[in-house]
């Protein structure tokens, strides 16, 4: 049994706090109609880091994954973002299933044509591990949702009001455009970042799970964010514990704890709904 | 002086004419409602007044400004009430932090409420009698409960011209009284309120004028004038009816909204 006080841990440890800020990113998703973007843009920095190791076989140049993980995620939230706005919901979703469709298609491409060593750097954003997690990638984590936050923190309530009444904002003076897309670039910041953490098969349980289990007891939308936060945080912390102590992996402790957890909520609230007179 | 002054304005949007030859003012301090079937422009009347949407041919004046060369100076004299179709009403917002927004929109960045915020925001709300739900969330209000929270994030704002987008669709009678009763208020605060509405039968003896759209002007008058069988069968054909009753005839179009 690996020790809970391990360097390996601690740095799970801080992670896990990381993975809260990003989880943000899937509360931005629910309040702006947009659920599934956050997976969507994890999937789309598979797309950049192929492109990356691409670089590598091909050219022999040394690049950083993470930068082309998360140019390409950014991207596609933005091409999603632009067909949104020229074309309305039925566009979005479009952009959003073809981007998805582009940047898995580029990863089992890029997969079936460079060495097996190189295919593993390639997997990681696939699917992860919290405690695979280098000192590197903590600080490039954290510079990441160090500017995340920020941009969140300033223009909180601008990307609220994109999400409540786009019309009436607009009306009001504000640019909606300008926000609604910074809004979908912090989803593509986030969405790379998580894919680096966990992988981009476990964002829907670790980064959207925990927003729809907070989306159904939420009293608002301050607490919408601080439930997700702590549920990721929290939960997270369990999973790593159950991880130590029966040596399951991590990331797949934590991802059945946060799926059940959205699960045991909606029972939960069903059957207090039918209770009620 | 006028409020608003509209001469000869057509929109076209995706290659549709949507409005012809739109010709009409509205003097300051005066209750316009616009009337019409769906389809018929209304909404996007009111978008061009705002400056959303540009005209392909003619000019809008919102007291004496031109919205497309000055939309920010326009849009701080203007209280927009959209519809409520527009609106994510299952995002958990707390009814106070809807009627800040139109208050910290037209600060600075970051846009974060001083207490004199606070207070104009809760005053709106007493104006509409919705002080006691400041703490509520949206989402669990009744339909004519959120309308009263919309009007009072638009008054919160101290416009000079309040432009309302269907305020009385999707909401009972009692709420339709409650709802005129406010712009009764409203109007004799000496604010300009252009309404926008399927039904004008609550607010028409609020107005002073009316007006009949069908993607050109088909009427424009006082209530009685326009109000009238004669009139209004052009729009809505030979189901109209118009009742004489006072002090405005009652008219039932068998119009109904679908948003």
């Amino acid at each position: 049994m690996v020790s809970p006080l391990s360097p390996v841990f601690l740095k799970a440890y801080l992670s896990m706090i990381l993975l809260g800020a990003i989880a943000l990113s899937g509360v931005l998703a629910f309040l702006r109609g947009v659920a599934y973007l956050p997976a969507e843009a994890s999937h789309a920095a598979l797309g950049g880091v192929s492109i990356a190791t691409l670089v590598t076989y091909v050219f022999g140049l040394e690049t950083d994954p993470l930068l082309w993980a998360v140019a390409f995620s950014v991207a596609s939230c933005l091409l999603v973002a632009y067909a949104g706005k020229h074309g309305g919901p039925e566009r979005l979703n479009a952009a959003l299933a073809g981007s998805l469709a582009v940047s898995v298609s580029i990863y089992a491409a890029v997969r079936a044509v460079v060495p097996a060593e190189m295919r593993v750097v390639m997997d990681t954003y696939l699917v992860s591990d919290i405690l695979l997690i280098s000192l590197k990638d903590l600080l490039q984590l954290t510079a990441v949702v160090a500017v995340v936050t920020a941009i969140f923190a300033v223009f909180y309530n601008e990307l609220i009001y994109v999400c409540f009444d786009p019309e009436g904002a607009e009306a009001l003076g504000l640019n909606i455009g300008l926000y609604d897309y910074l809004l979908f670039l912090l989803i593509g910041l986030a969405g790379a970042t998580a894919a680096k953490s966990v992988g981009s098969l476990l964002v829907f349980a670790l980064v959207l799970a925990p927003a729809a289990t907070a989306r159904e007891v939420a009293g608002s939308i301050k607490s919408f964010f601080a439930i997700t936060f702590a549920l990721t945080v929290a939960l997270g912390y369990v999973g790593l514990a159950l991880s130590a102590a029966a040596n399951w992996p991590a990331s797949g402790s934590i991802a059945v704890l946060t799926s059940s957890a959205y699960l045991l909520t909606l029972v939960v609230k069903s059957l207090a709904g039918r209770r009620m007179p | 002086m006028y409020a608003v002054e509209v001469r000869n304005v057509t929109v076209k949007l995706g290659g549709r004419e949507v409005l012809s030859d739109i010709t009409f003012s509205v003097k300051d301090g005066e209750f316009v409602t616009i009337m019409g079937p769906n389809g018929a422009g209304k909404t996007t009347l009111l978008r061009t007044i705002l400056g959303l949407v540009r005209p392909s041919k003619g000019s809008v004046k919102v007291y004496g400004v031109n919205p497309q060369e000055r939309p920010g100076e326009v849009r701080k004299m203007i209280g927009y009430v959209p519809q409520k179709e527009a609106i994510s009403a299952d995002i958990p917002i707390r009814v106070i932090d809807v009627v800040l927004m139109g208050t910290l929109i037209r600060k600075g960045v970051p846009r974060y409420p001083s207490g004199e915020d606070i207070r104009v925001a809760m005053d709106a709300l007493r104006i509409v009698g919705m002080e006691w739900a400041w703490n509520k969330r949206f989402g669990e209000l009744s339909g004519g409960q959120q309308q009263r929270v919309l009007i009072a994030r638009s008054i919160a704002t101290r416009p000079r011209l309040l432009l309302l987008d269907e305020p009385l669709t999707g909401v009972d009678a009692t709420a339709q009284a409650m709802i005129a009763e406010f712009l009764s208020h409203i109007k004799g605060k000496g604010i300009t309120v252009i309404m926008v509405t399927h039904d004008v039968n609550p607010v028409s003896h609020l107005s002073d004028k009316i007006m009949v759209l069908n993607r050109r002007v088909v009427a424009f008058g006082r209530p009685t004038e326009v109000l009238r069988h004669e009139v209004l069968i052009k729009v809505y054909g030979e189901g109209i009816r118009v009742y004489d009753e006072h002090p405005c005839p009652v008219v039932v179009t068998g119009d109904t909204h679908h948003g």
